[in-house]
């Protein structure tokens, strides 16, 4: 054993000798993403499909089902049950397919460029929360350079541009301050 | 340490193709499951945390990923893809895959093989240190 992969359809596309196998197994993989993130909420939180299915008030058998359905197959509701019991807010979004990562980068810039702002404007008279903000402020400067710093190391230029593969879903992961405060450190 | 890696065996390479040809809807359906398996651990990184019920637990740590779920428009025979996850050196070994009439030949071969296994991963430590 030496061959080390980093995901299932890297494996798939390796070991596999037939084409039409190796679609059908991508789409068994690729049609799964929403459901494959519900479940992976439902780890994160430390919760069997019993113990979630007795919080949202349904049947195991539903949450088993809604764990292994197709994208296609799950409904607002079912994403809206989780997001109830997870204690999370659900956010929908459509992206159109030519847009490229710069400007995913360039968008979430502009998003903290907002953030920012709605945090300074908090402030008022209270002296307190300033230097809290401006402190903030500070950690997020050294954060944000330390990321684009690090990720500028990466380059090697030697190595041949890769092609990268945007899925058509995309799914972010659920903003939790202790998973923030984690990511930062 | 970094993300988890899966490493297969030649017994898994070998049922895989077998599979591949033969029963290709079952192996499908048991690589969606085992994706569903991986990226969960990976973002959670405790094998405890990752429970569902297509994941059965054999012993010596070993896990049993089934076929169940899904939509699948045609009717799925028995299928289980063994694996092991090492939390020490965060690889998911896919250790072999069969249907309910080798299950305890395929037990026995992934207990025999976790234990040799870890075995040659401790000699290796040692020598290390």
């Amino acid at each position: 054993m030496s061959i080390k992969y980093k995901n299932v359809l890297e494996m798939v596309k390796k070991v596999s000798e037939d084409d039409a196998f190796k679609k059908l197994a991508a789409n068994e993989i690729k049609g799964k993403a929403l459901s494959k993130f519900l479940f992976y909420l439902r780890c994160d939180h430390n919760l069997s499909q019993e113990q979630l299915a007795e919080k949202i008030e349904c049947s195991q058998s539903r949450i088993s089902k809604i764990e292994s359905s197709y994208d296609k197959d799950l409904t607002i509701k079912d994403l809206l049950d989780y997001a109830k019991v997870l204690n999370l807010h659900l956010e929908i979004g459509y992206r159109h397919p030519s847009v490229r990562i710069v400007d995913l980068i360039k968008y979430h810039a502009f998003k903290i460029k907002a953030y920012l702002s709605q945090l300074t404007g908090l402030v008022e008279d209270d002296k307190e929360l300033a230097m809290s903000i401006k402190k903030f402020h500070i950690e997020a400067l050294f954060n944000i350079g330390r990321i684009i710093s690090e990720s500028l190391t990466k380059l090697d230029f030697k190595q041949k541009d890769k092609k990268i593969d945007l899925d058509m879903i995309h799914i972010s992961a659920p903003l939790e301050k202790t998973k923030l405060e984690h990511l930062l450190k | 340490m970094g993300e988890w890696t899966l490493e297969t065996t030649d017994v898994y390479l070998r049922r895989h193709k077998y599979y591949e040809k033969k029963h290709p809807h079952e192996l499908a359906a048991v690589m969606g499951n085992l994706d569903a398996y991986f990226e969960t651990l990976n973002k959670v990184n405790n094998p405890l945390q990752v429970k569902a019920g297509f994941i059965h637990n054999e012993p010596d740590g070993i896990k049993g990923i089934d076929q169940k779920g899904g939509g699948q428009k045609v009717k799925l025979q028995q299928a289980r893809l063994y694996i092991f996850p090492n939390s020490s050196d965060k690889t998911l070994y896919l250790l072999t895959i069969g249907d309910k009439s080798s299950q305890r030949d395929d037990i026995n071969f992934c207990r025999e093989y976790v234990r040799k296994d870890m075995q040659t991963k401790e000699v290796k430590d040692e020598h290390k240190i």
